[in-house]
């Protein structure tokens, strides 16, 4: 019952503006909301993936704005009627519920205030007394002492009551006067009426009590309602408690593959992590367990358009074209013929486990389950056309055709075609030759250095 | 067998004369009737009180009827004792209340329990305690010298108009205090006691004569509240006590109430703004 006061209270003190929400009227100042949620950021390499720690069922003014017109459809009433009954309990400024210690400050503060009035010599208390009530003296008599009792029987009262003793007397002898009294008594209209205090208050003031009594009824029922309605809600939201979700949330950025940049890494994170244990009810802080499904997508049409960029790049092959150009005389000029299909995904997944404490700090630790990366490299297709002067006599050249191609984390180089010549003044011979022959070059492994061997932290954003 | 029908219709008539005589009622009954019919609004106005919540408001009602009604009821016994009736004046009165000062201490502000006690002195020809006891209600500005004088026919109603009076008020005792128990007052019996500014003064005056004494102010602030509880200077007394005695449940009581009925009461607003203004820091 005491909550429903308390809520009264602040009722009664704040009325904020119509429209500013849907329960303008209704104060939910007291009600201790939860941030609902919270934003966070997963770290990895020199990635930020952007998540968000919430409460599965958030206690936010937003969802206490919906009990709150559930309560008032299945009582029937309306903002304005609120607003209504507001008003009318407006004047009883209900005060809150604190402690003693408060008592003591505000015992304190009134005696500060009423110091600050001129009241002579009296006493702290007395005048506390005389500050507040508006009529605390008995200024027209002067004090409550036994002199003033017997000064209130006045003469007339005196008389009167003489009068009655005889009357008494006369009425028992004479019944002429007996029917004098009474007809005199029942000719005044509404006697009833006549025991009703009249010194007390005008019948519009106490319309005004009654309405104002009524009000505070109708609001008592409507905020017990609400009441068992927050506690029922809350109650299910600290039992649900908070999770920590990544939700396909995504980060990208430009890499170099075999030499070749602005190739585009996507990473998208799963990743659900659900509080376990909760030192404090409805709090954020405590231990979350989850799982994580991390994926890595890769857009890669610069590395197969510039394909012959990246082959200087590969291994022993690219050792030796880099050797041929770089050697005098020799002149090397690569194309890209053909940029063929690039497929390259990694998923990684595993469980994982969160710690929030209550300066927001996390500690995260990720434990692999599974790390797949699956390649599919074809269709690439270099031509290196070369000439070399080996003599002021010979000279030699052609065109080699390289194919680029990959199903793991290994570049192949394989199915070379190649169109010799060499030229003399006697020779003139040129011949075509193909192998099927296959060198493995490796892998840029550059493409992995945000997440393999990297820190992974989660923490809130701005923190 | 004509003697026997003429026998019959004879008692007939007899029966039918003295029936109707038995309903018709005299005026001066009706007095009393109109009294106790306004009693009865007190106890009604009490249950809406009541229904509205307003417990010391209700308590006022009540309190203010059951002393009225059973000092009526008990002046009736008193008289029916020395018309001869019952053994003793115990033996009439039985469980109900029977000692004025207990009567009265239900409300004060009530003046008829000192009306019927002089009445009953009055019957015993004891006049000087009973003008004492009138010029005690007389005093009581809600006493009517002109109207309830009438209520001065009491003493010449006949033993058996007083039992049809007795049964009505025990009906109506009955009825109120089903609803209404208070705890036996042991604040003493005076005449003045009717008026919550003079209860007011007395509080004051005992603050006076020792600044410390809060639980006997707050004794006389609440008896001054019991007798009126619309004015707001009654709530501050009691609140500020309470403040001084460390009662912080019993100071937001007397605080809220007053405001409730008075609200426009600046020391009681006052209060209000600081015991806010505190419990928001």
């Amino acid at each position: 019952m005491k909550k429903l006061w308390v809520i009264l209270l602040i009722l009664t003190m704040v009325l904020q503006p119509q429209n500013a929400y849907a329960a303008s009227y209704v104060d939910l100042s007291r009600v201790k909301f939860s941030s609902g949620s919270e934003p966070l950021v997963f770290t990895f390499g020199d990635l930020n993936i952007d998540g968000v720690l919430m409460q599965i069922y958030p206690f936010t003014e937003d969802e206490i704005n919906q009990l709150v017109q559930e309560t008032l459809k299945s009582k029937n009433l309306t903002q304005l009627e609120i607003k209504e009954a507001n008003e009318k309990v407006l004047k009883a400024k209900r005060a809150s519920e604190f402690t003693k210690e408060d008592l003591e400050r505000v015992k304190q503060n009134m005696l500060t205030t009423i110091s600050a009035v001129p009241v002579g010599n009296v006493s702290t208390v007395l005048s506390a007394v005389t500050g507040y009530m508006g009529s605390s003296s008995w200024d027209d008599i002067g004090t409550a002492s036994a002199t003033l009792l017997e000064n209130t029987t006045k003469d007339w009262v005196k008389d009167t009551a003489g009068g009655f003793v005889n009357k008494a007397g006369e009425l028992g002898k004479n019944l002429n006067t007996v029917n004098a009294v009474t007809s005199q008594l029942l000719a005044i209209e509404k006697f009833c009426e006549m025991m009703v205090d009249e010194h007390a208050r005008t019948k519009q003031k106490w319309k005004d009590i009654a309405d104002g009594a009524n009000a505070k009824r109708m609001l008592n029922e409507f905020y017990f309602a609400l009441q068992n309605k927050i506690d029922s809600y809350k109650s299910k939201s600290d039992r649900f408690g908070w999770q920590i979700q990544f939700n396909d949330e995504r980060v990208g950025s430009n890499f170099t593959f075999f030499g070749v940049d602005t190739n585009y890494q996507t990473w998208s994170l799963d990743m659900i992590l659900s509080q376990e244990e909760k030192p404090e009810i409805g709090a954020a802080t405590g231990t979350y367990l989850g799982v994580y499904s991390i994926r890595s997508r890769h857009e890669m049409s610069n590395f197969q358009s510039r394909a012959h960029e990246a082959i200087l790049n590969m291994g022993e092959v690219g050792a030796a074209i880099k050797k041929m150009k770089e050697t005098p005389g020799n002149t090397v000029n690569l194309s890209t013929v053909s940029t063929g299909s690039v497929y390259i995904e990694r998923v990684i997944n595993g469980y994982c486990q969160a710690t929030i404490k209550e300066d927001g700090e996390i500690t995260l630790t990720m434990e692999e389950e599974s790390d797949q990366t699956v390649v599919n490299i074809s269709g690439i297709e270099v031509e290196m056309d070369y000439s070399v002067i080996d003599s002021k006599i010979f000279n030699s050249g052609g065109k080699i055709r390289f194919q680029i191609s990959a199903d793991k984390e290994e570049i192949v180089i394989g199915g070379i075609t190649a169109d010799i010549f060499v030229k003399s003044p006697d020779v003139n011979f040129s011949h075509e030759i193909s192998g099927s022959g296959t060198v493995n070059v490796g892998w840029d492994k550059g493409i992995w250095k945000h997440w393999d061997g990297t820190k992974k932290t989660l923490s809130h954003r701005g923190r | 067998m004509r003697k026997m029908i003429s026998a019959i219709l004879i008692c007939l008539i007899i029966v039918t004369a003295l029936s109707g005589c038995k309903g018709k009622q005299a005026d001066y009954l009706k007095i009393i009737d109109a009294y106790i019919d306004g009693f009865s609004s007190l106890y009604d106005q009490g249950n809406e009180y009541t229904e509205l919540g307003l417990q010391l408001q209700a308590d006022y009602s009540y309190g203010w009827a059951a002393a009225s009604i059973s000092s009526m009821r008990y002046c009736i016994d008193c008289l029916l004792y020395l018309e001869g009736e019952g053994d003793s004046l115990e033996d009439l009165v039985g469980e109900r209340p029977g000692n004025w000062d207990e009567i009265a201490a239900q409300n004060y502000a009530s003046p008829y329990p000192y009306f019927f006690e002089g009445l009953v002195y009055n019957s015993q020809g004891k006049n000087e305690d009973a003008k004492k006891c009138y010029e005690k209600a007389l005093v009581n500005p809600k006493f009517s010298a002109e109207n309830d004088k009438s209520l001065l026919i009491l003493d010449i109603l006949s033993a058996s108009e007083l039992k049809s009076v007795k049964t009505k008020l025990t009906m109506l005792e009955d009825k109120i205090y089903e609803v209404y128990n208070p705890d036996k007052s042991t604040y003493p019996r005076s005449h003045m006691n009717y008026s919550d500014k003079y209860l007011r003064t007395l509080a004051k005056e005992t603050l006076t004569a020792n600044e410390y004494d809060y639980r006997e102010a707050l004794r006389h602030y609440e008896a001054a509240l019991a007798v009126n509880p619309f004015e707001g200077d009654n709530f501050v007394g009691c609140a500020l006590m309470n403040i001084y005695l460390g009662e912080v449940d019993q100071t937001f009581f007397y605080v809220n109430e007053g405001l409730f009925v008075d609200p426009e009461h600046e020391g009681l607003n006052k209060i209000a703004e600081l015991l806010n203004q505190e419990g928001g820091q």
